[in-house]
C-alpha cells in the first residue's frame, strides 16, 4: 500500500530537485490515466476580481456574494484575500456535465449578483496555481499537473503571493519570471529564499498537498407567520410571535446555535394607515441580549417589554422573524465556562429587560480609560456594547481615601467670585490643594488646571479648579474658576 | 396575645402555634421591648409590662432571630442605633437629604464595596450627576459590576426600573434618586425588595409620612470640623424592628 505522500499525484520532477527525486525513486511506475490523476489531485477553479464593486446597503462583500453562489457548485470554497476565491470542482464535473457548464453557471451567477464586474478565471489541479494565473490577469484551464510548469513559466515573479522582501530578493537575483525559478533546485531555493517560498512554489506545481481554510456562509434564520385575519391587539401579536420564537428555539437547539439579536418585521399589508410609501407598510422591533441565548421564554419576555409601548399603524397581516447573528452554543459549566470573561457572566435577564424597555442607551456601563484629564477618564457606554475586559476597569488595587470626587459635573460650572472670595451657595473655604493636572498640550486647547478641595457652609465638599490655560492665553477673566465635582 | 409556653414542654397548644407563626413572619414589626417578652422561655406568665420596658436592649431581637444583619456601616455609633447592628440585608432604605453630595455615598462606601465584590450587580438609577469611575474604583467599588440608568430617564421608567431591579435576584444593590415618592410607591418598592431579597437605597429630598420602608434616615451636613474630617448628622427616623429614634454625628474623611 502506498503511503499518503507516495499516493500524491506528481508532475514532472523539477530539474535538480533532489528531494523530489528521492521521493519519487521508490515509487513503482504505475501507469495511470490522466483522469484518475486529476481526480485525485482535485481541480481548483479560481476567480479574481481586480476591481471589486461597491455593494451598497449590504453587509456582505462582493467575494462573499460570489462564494454564496458557488455553494451550488462545490462544498469546498476558500477565499483568498478580499478579492479572490477558489473552489474545488473535480467532484462536480460529472453532475454538471463538464467544466464548460460549471463555467457557465459561475458566470451567470456573478452576472446576476455583481452585474458587469471584471474578473479572471483559471482552472488547474493546484489552488495556488489557479489563483496565481487569475491574479496575473490570465485565463487558463489546465487538466494535469504536468502542464503546470510550462503554463506558469511566463508569469512574472512580482505577481507571486509572497512576502515583499522575498519578491525584491528575487528581482535582485535576476529571477523575473517563474521560468527562471524552475532552473534552480528547490533545496537551493529553500536555503536562499526561505521555507515558505519553496513550499509555495511546490504548491503551485502541485507537488505537495495544500489545505486551504474552508469558507462557510453565515447562517441565517428566516421564518414568517401569515395571519388569516389582521392582528389588531398586542396580545394576538404576542401569541403569533410566541409560535415563531418556539420554532426558532427548536431550530437553534437542533443546530447547536444561539443568538443575541432578533428582528421582527410586522407587515401591515395594504391596509395600514401609514401607506404613503412602501417602507411605511411595515414596522420592525429588534430584540437584543448581551449574552447569546436560545430560550424562547427570554426572547418573549424582552419582546413583550418592547411591545408594551409600541403603537402599530394598523392591523398586522404578516410577522417575519429574522436572525442574522448566529453563533455556536456553548453550554454552561465546564471548561468553556471558565474561559468566558466576566462581562459574559454579567449578562443578565434583568439588564436585558431594562435595555429592552429603556433603549440601547438606557442602561450603561463604565469604561475606564487611563487619562489624566478627569472628564476623559470615564466613558459611559451602552450596556450591550462589547468592550475588552481590561477596559472596563477594576478595583483590584487596594483602595485608599478617594481624592477624586464621585460626582463629576459635565461641563464644569463657572464659579462666582464675590468680594475676592469664591462662592457656591455660600463662600468657599479651600481645604486642600493645589493639585496640578496638565495634559493634552499637543492639542489646540491644552489642559492646565490647579485643582482644590473646597467646602462651603452647607457642608458640601467641592472639587474646584482654576483654569491656567485660559489665564495664560488670554487676559485674566472672571470665569477662571470652575466647579468640577462633588465628593458625594 | 398570650405567649405563655412552659419551657421544655412539647405541648402544641393553639397559642403556641400562633406564636410559632408569628416568629416565622419576618416582616412583622416588633418593638424592642415587646420582643424581649416574645422570646420563648424568657417571659413570665401574664407579663404584659416587663421590667425593662423603658431600657434599651443592647442585642436587638430582630437581628438575633432573623439573621438579617448585613454589612456594618463602618461607624459604631450608627451600628448601635440600628436594630440590626448594621445595614439591613434586604429591604428598602430611604435616605433623605436636601442637598446631594453631602457625603451620602461616603456613608454607604462599605456597603458598596461589599456588594460590588459579589456576583450580583449594582444598579445606579438616575443619579443626580455623572458618576466618576476612577473615584468609585478608588473607593473600592468594582465598576465591572456597576450599571447605570442615566438621569435623563423619565420618572415612570425610572420607577419601573427600580421595581424590576429590586424584584430580581441578579441585582445585589439598587441605588436610586427621586425627588419625592409617596408612601404608596415606597410600599410597592418595599414589597419588590422583599420579593427579590434585594437591598435598595432610595435617595430623595422630602421624607414620606408613614413610610413603609425598612429604614428611613435623614442626613444633614455639619461644618467641616478638624483637619481632614467633615461631620454629618444621621438621624434615624424609622427602623423596622425598633421604635427607637436617634441622631448620631459621624465623621467622614475629606
Amino acid at each position: 500500500m502506498l503511503s499518503r505522500r507516495q499516493n500524491q499525484p506528481f508532475a514532472r520532477t523539477p530539474r535538480g530537485s533532489a528531494r523530489a527525486a528521492n521521493r519519487h525513486s521508490p515509487q513503482p511506475q504505475v501507469p495511470r490515466s490522466r483522469a484518475v490523476r486529476s481526480k485525485r489531485s482535485g481541480l481548483w477553479y479560481a476567480i479574481y476580481f481586480p476591481e471589486l464593486p461597491d455593494i451598497a446597503h449590504s453587509e456582505t462583500s462582493a467575494t462573499s456574494l460570489a462564494a454564496q453562489h458557488c455553494q451550488n457548485i462545490s462544498d469546498y470554497i476558500s477565499l483568498d484575500g478580499d478579492d479572490a476565491l477558489v473552489l474545488e470542482v473535480s467532484r462536480s464535473l460529472r453532475y454538471f456535465g463538464g467544466l464548460a457548464r460549471i463555467r457557465q453557471s459561475i458566470e451567470s451567477g456573478i452576472a446576476s449578483h455583481l452585474g458587469h464586474t471584471q474578473y479572471f478565471q483559471a482552472v488547474t489541479p493546484s489552488a495556488s496555481a489557479s489563483l496565481l494565473i487569475a491574479r496575473a490577469g490570465q485565463e487558463a484551464a489546465i487538466g494535469t499537473p504536468e502542464d503546470l510548469r510550462s503554463r506558469l513559466g511566463s508569469i512574472p515573479t512580482h505577481t507571486l503571493a509572497i512576502d515583499l522582501r522575498v519578491r525584491r530578493k528575487l528581482a535582485q537575483c535576476g529571477l523575473f519570471n517563474l521560468r527562471d525559478i524552475w532552473r534552480l533546485p528547490l533545496t537551493e531555493l529553500r536555503i536562499r529564499f526561505g521555507r515558505h517560498f519553496s513550499d509555495y512554489i511546490e504548491n503551485c506545481l502541485g507537488l505537495r498537498p495544500e489545505s486551504r481554510p474552508r469558507w462557510q456562509a453565515k447562517a441565517e434564520y428566516h421564518e414568517s407567520f401569515d395571519a388569516d385575519h389582521g392582528l389588531h391587539s398586542v396580545q394576538q401579536i404576542i401569541s403569533a410571535c410566541e409560535k415563531l420564537l418556539h420554532q426558532l428555539e427548536a431550530f437553534l437547539k437542533k443546530n447547536h446555535l444561539c443568538t443575541d439579536r432578533l428582528e421582527f418585521l410586522f407587515d401591515y399589508g395594504h391596509r395600514g394607515q401609514a401607506t404613503d410609501s412602501k417602507s411605511d407598510q411595515h414596522d420592525s422591533i429588534t430584540v437584543n441580549v448581551r449574552k447569546a441565548g436560545r430560550t424562547a421564554r427570554l426572547f418573549l419576555l424582552l419582546l413583550e417589554t418592547q411591545l408594551a409601548e409600541k403603537t402599530f399603524a394598523g392591523e398586522v397581516y404578516s410577522i417575519t422573524l429574522q436572525v442574522r447573528h448566529l453563533a455556536h452554543f456553548q453550554p454552561e459549566g465546564g471548561y468553556q465556562q471558565k474561559q468566558r470573561t466576566a462581562a459574559d457572566r454579567h449578562g443578565s435577564h434583568l439588564l436585558d429587560t431594562l435595555a429592552a424597555k429603556l433603549g440601547s442607551r438606557g442602561v450603561q456601563r463604565f469604561l475606564l480609560q487611563q487619562d489624566y484629564c478627569p472628564e476623559f477618564a470615564t466613558r459611559m457606554v451602552p450596556y450591550l456594547t462589547s468592550v475588552a475586559e481590561d477596559d472596563v476597569g477594576s478595583s483590584d488595587s487596594a483602595y485608599t481615601t478617594s481624592h477624586n470626587p464621585c460626582w463629576l459635573l459635565q461641563p464644569p460650572r463657572p464659579l462666582v467670585i464675590r468680594h475676592q472670595q469664591l462662592h457656591y451657595l455660600s463662600p468657599l473655604t479651600l481645604l486642600r490643594g493645589p493639585r496640578r493636572i496638565e495634559t493634552r498640550w499637543w492639542q489646540d486647547q491644552g489642559i492646565r488646571r490647579d485643582y482644590y478641595v473646597a467646602a462651603n457652609a452647607q457642608g458640601l465638599l467641592l472639587w474646584i479648579y482654576q483654569d491656567l490655560a485660559r489665564n495664560s492665553s488670554t487676559q485674566p477673566r472672571q470665569h477662571d474658576w470652575y466647579l468640577h465635582g462633588f465628593f458625594g | 396575645m398570650n405567649t405563655n409556653v412552659p419551657t421544655g414542654t412539647t405541648a402544641t397548644t393553639p397559642e403556641h402555634k400562633v406564636d410559632q407563626l408569628l416568629q416565622q413572619t419576618q416582616d412583622l414589626w416588633r418593638g424592642n421591648t415587646q420582643q424581649a417578652s416574645a422570646r420563648p422561655g424568657t417571659q413570665r406568665s401574664g407579663d404584659f409590662f416587663p421590667d425593662d420596658l423603658f431600657t434599651c436592649d443592647p442585642t436587638p431581637f430582630a437581628a438575633e432571630t432573623t439573621g438579617d444583619a448585613g454589612q456594618s456601616t463602618g461607624h459604631a455609633e450608627l451600628d448601635a442605633l440600628l436594630p440590626w447592628g448594621a445595614w439591613p440585608q434586604s429591604g428598602l432604605i430611604e435616605v433623605v437629604n436636601k442637598q446631594a453630595g453631602i457625603g451620602e455615598l461616603q456613608l454607604l462606601a462599605p456597603l458598596l464595596r461589599e456588594r460590588s465584590q459579589q456576583q450580583t450587580s449594582i444598579l445606579w438609577i438616575a443619579p443626580p450627576y455623572p458618576l466618576h469611575g476612577p473615584a468609585l474604583a478608588q473607593m473600592g467599588v468594582n465598576t465591572r459590576n456597576s450599571f447605570v440608568v442615566p438621569a435623563q430617564t423619565s420618572c415612570n421608567q425610572a420607577l419601573w426600573s427600580i421595581e424590576k431591579a429590586l424584584q430580581s435576584e441578579e441585582c445585589g444593590l439598587v441605588l436610586a434618586w427621586q425627588n419625592w415618592l409617596s408612601a404608596r410607591v415606597i410600599r410597592r418598592l418595599q414589597l419588590a425588595a422583599r420579593e427579590g431579597n434585594t437591598l435598595g437605597v432610595l435617595f430623595h429630598q422630602r421624607p414620606a409620612a408613614h413610610s413603609p420602608s425598612t429604614l428611613q434616615l435623614q442626613l444633614s451636613s455639619a461644618p467641616v470640623s478638624e483637619a481632614g474630617y467633615r461631620n454629618m448628622d444621621v438621624q434615624v427616623l424609622k427602623a423596622r424592628g425598633s421604635h427607637r429614634q436617634g441622631r448620631v454625628r459621624i465623621k467622614l474623611p475629606c
